[in-house]
Parts: C-alpha cells; sequence; structure tokens
C-alpha cells in the first residue's frame, strides 16, 4: 500500500513536470496544445534512441532528448499554432489533435508500435521499513 | 444547385434514402448499415458543435452510455430489442441530463476538456469498477430474439431499420433547426451575452440541446449494440472522439446534408483506405489540418456555394 502510494507520488512528480509545461503554453498563449504530449513522448523516444543506438550515458541522452525536442516545438508553434492566435479555440484544438496523430502515426513508424524497455539509471534502491524504492524514482520525485 | 436542394427537407431525405440503399446494395448491406450509424452519430454531434457551437471532446461517452445501457438490460433484463433500444436512449437522455447541469455552465476550451475528462470517467467505470455487469475488457456478447419480422439477425430487415431510424433523425433535426428555438440557438451560437440581455435564459436551452445531442448519440450507440449482438469497450473509448469531430469538420459543420456527406466520408477512408495504408491516421491528421486551416466550410459547405 505504502509502496504503492510513493510509486504514484514519483508519477506525479512526472505529470506535475508536463503540466506546469502545458498551463504556461495555455496560460500565456490562450491555446490549448494537445500536442504537449506528444513532445512528452519524443523526448522519452529520444532518450531510448541515445541509451541503446548510440551508446551515451543517461544525463547525455536526457540532453539530447532536450535539445531535439526544442526544434521540434519550434515547428509545430511556427507552422501550426501561429496561424491559430485569436481566432476561434475549437480549430486550436482540432489542429494541434492532429498533430499529435501525425506525430503518433510518425513514431510507430519509426519505433514499432511495442513498447521498448530502457534499464534503470543508477540502479541502486533504498530499503526502509520493509518499502524498497528505487533511487531514480526518488531523484524524479525531488 | 446544391442550395436549392437545402430549402426542401423532403427532397433532402430522398436523396439520403436513395443514395444510402444504392450505396449498400452495390457493396454490402452490413458496412453500409455501419455507416449510417455512424451518420446518426455525427448528426448528434453536429448539433452541439454546428449549431450550438461548442466543441465537445468526449461525445462518445453518449454513445458508450447508450450502447451499454442497451446491452445491460438484454443481457440481464430481457431480450426484447426494441424495448433495449428504448432503455440505451433512456440511460444516455438521463446521464447527459444530470452531466449537463453542469457541463453546459461552461465554454470554449473549458467545455471541450471537461467532455473529455467525463469521457475519461466513462471509459474507467466501464473498463475496472463492475466487470460482472459491464464484462470489462471483454465487454458483453448478447441475444437479441426476434419476433413476426422484426428480425434484427436479418442483414436485409436491419439496413432498412437503421435507415429509418437516421430519415427519422434526420427530419427531427431538420425541423428543430428551423423552427424558432433553432434560430434562437443560432444567435447563441453567434453571441451569447446578446441574447442574454435580450432577457432569454440561454442555459435552459443550452441544457435542452445537450440533453438532445445525448440520446442521438445513445440511439447511435443502441443501434451499434443490436448491430454488431456485443458491445465493448472501443464504443466509450475516448481517443475515438476525433473521428467524429473530423466527420463533423469534414462534411461541413451546422447542416444536416454536411454531416451525412462528412460521417460517409469518413467511414469510407477509414474503410477502404486503411486496407491499402497501414498509417492511415497520418493520413487523418495531415487531412485533419488541410480541413481546419483552408477548408472549414467543408465537402458540403463547398458544393453549397457553387
Amino acid at each position: 500500500m505504502l509502496q504503492s502510494i510513493l510509486f504514484g507520488l514519483t508519477i506525479g512528480g512526472i505529470l506535475y513536470i508536463i503540466a506546469i509545461g502545458l498551463s504556461l503554453t495555455f496560460g500565456a498563449m490562450g491555446i490549448v496544445n494537445f500536442a504537449h504530449g506528444l513532445i512528452y513522448a519524443i523526448g522519452a523516444y529520444i532518450l531510448y534512441t541515445g541509451l541503446s543506438w548510440l551508446g551515451l550515458n543517461f544525463i547525455l541522452g536526457a540532453l539530447l532528448a532536450v535539445m531535439v525536442s526544442i526544434p521540434i516545438s519550434y515547428v509545430i508553434e511556427r507552422f501550426v499554432i501561429r496561424k491559430l492566435y485569436g481566432q476561434s479555440i475549437d480549430y486550436a484544438i482540432i489542429a494541434t489533435y492532429a498533430v499529435l496523430l501525425i506525430g503518433v502515426d510518425a513514431i510507430k513508424w519509426i519505433y514499432g508500435p511495442n513498447p521498448l524497455p530502457i534499464g534503470d539509471p543508477i540502479g541502486k534502491s533504498i530499503k526502509f521499513l520493509s518499502l524498497e524504492m528505487p533511487l531514480y524514482r526518488l531523484i524524479s520525485l525531488r | 444547385m446544391f442550395s436549392k436542394i437545402e430549402r426542401n427537407p423532403y427532397l433532402i431525405l430522398a436523396i439520403i434514402a436513395g443514395g444510402f440503399i444504392l450505396f449498400g446494395f452495390s457493396t454490402s448491406l452490413p458496412k453500409i448499415t455501419d455507416f449510417m450509424i455512424f451518420c446518426i452519430f455525427v448528426l448528434g454531434f453536429d448539433l452541439l458543435y454546428g449549431h450550438m457551437g461548442q466543441l465537445s471532446f468526449g461525445h462518445m461517452l453518449y454513445l458508450g452510455a447508450g450502447s451499454y445501457g442497451t446491452a445491460i438490460f438484454a443481457a440481464f433484463v430481457t431480450s426484447d430489442p426494441l424495448v433495449a433500444i428504448a432503455v440505451g436512449i433512456f440511460t444516455a437522455t438521463l446521464l447527459a441530463f444530470l452531466l449537463g447541469l453542469i457541463v453546459v455552465r461552461t465554454s470554449g476550451a473549458c467545455f471541450a476538456l471537461l467532455n473529455l475528462a467525463l469521457n475519461e470517467v466513462g471509459a474507467f467505470m466501464v473498463l475496472v469498477p463492475f466487470p460482472q455487469w459491464t464484462g470489462g475488457e471483454d465487454g458483453l456478447s448478447l441475444f437479441f430474439k426476434s419476433y413476426g419480422f422484426i428480425n434484427f439477425a436479418n442483414p436485409t430487415f436491419l439496413f432498412f431499420f437503421v435507415l429509418g431510424s437516421l430519415l427519422a433523425v434526420s427530419y427531427v433535426i431538420m425541423r428543430f433547426v428551423r423552427s424558432p428555438y433553432g434560430l434562437f440557438l443560432r444567435a447563441t451560437k453567434e453571441n451569447e451575452v446578446r441574447v442574454r440581455f435580450l432577457g432569454y435564459n440561454t442555459y435552459i436551452y443550452k441544457l435542452i440541446t445537450f440533453i438532445f445531442s445525448g440520446s442521438i448519440a445513445g440511439f447511435a450507440g443502441a443501434l451499434n449494440t443490436i448491430n454488431l449482438s456485443y458491445t465493448n469497450p472501443s464504443l466509450i473509448d475516448p481517443t475515438r472522439n476525433v473521428e467524429v469531430i473530423f466527420a463533423a469538420l469534414m462534411g461541413g459543420a451546422g447542416n444536416v446534408m454536411g454531416a451525412i456527406v462528412g460521417g460517409t466520408a469518413f467511414m469510407t477512408i477509414s474503410n477502404y483506405l486503411a486496407r491499402y495504408i497501414l498509417r492511415w491516421e497520418m493520413f487523418l491528421g495531415i487531412a485533419l489540418l488541410v480541413f481546419a486551416f483552408k477548408f472549414r466550410e467543408g465537402i458540403w459547405g463547398y458544393l453549397r456555394k457553387v
């Protein structure tokens, strides 16, 4: 029980990082960006590429993921969202959802539809009163 | 020429009936039955999107409510198909009323996202908490009894039953839109604040439209259950909302004929294109972008201007 609460907290931490980015676009630009989840997925897949294909370590892989997702978000803003400022928000939702569909299909095309495994980057865990917590998850909770 | 067709409701009904009968007998009846059920769903959605001007991203919830209402009633109470359809519609209407009380107060992005959230809740409720009632992942497999000539296992009878339902729903919506109520709805779409200044309570009117739209979606769900004689969670899947939005946008929002053209075109694409192109969702995304940027009036809206 406590174990799953702790795991839930780490997932909540990750979701918080996603949501803070989304609320930035919604609050500042007035656009609901459905393609936000796509950028999140692209980050994960680039990390996978860095780790298993290029043989980078985890930190460099994460940096690479950030570096790749920046130009992709720029392209989405420049060619899709910029045309929709000040118009009905429905079109922004539909257009960004269309971007999401295209991106998800492109990812499936490149990497295949099955989940890909990534190892725990630290490989240590902390034991505390019969609770076992991988250290990596604790760091992401911070 | 096309704008003249639109002024005569009976001409529209005749074109719909003739077109679907031709299409059905030249390809295969069960497939076109599917197309028509989807068209009914698009009509219900379009009432909300095209006529009321609110984009709902969670209309699959009402399709699923109608479908599961029918299925659970048929599986546990009686396998009478007509009563089961009525129960399905009633379930969706009740759900639309209860949720509409909250949802209709919002508008714009909040309306779309609230509907999406409620759809997620509905999909979870079907999948996880009551597997003995809803069948969980597998759904329910059903048997409907037949009496007299009312035999839903017969594809020809089912085809004409669904065609009749489609014509009835189209006719009701056409009357609804042309009435003073429909005019009022259009005024609300253009500028809600001004309508409220004129002294009307827009909340009640929007709620009634929402319930009506939900009950039509529930009817489509009930017909879907009868057609497939099973139900499964893909009928309430939130990720499938984009299909109906795409169909309404492609045909031309705010128009009975547009909804039917869009629904048929979408089903044709998803049935025939998927055979040739594996990644047809990418095509769907690109087409959606084109429609959202360059071609907002849709196919029927374009034909109407010609």
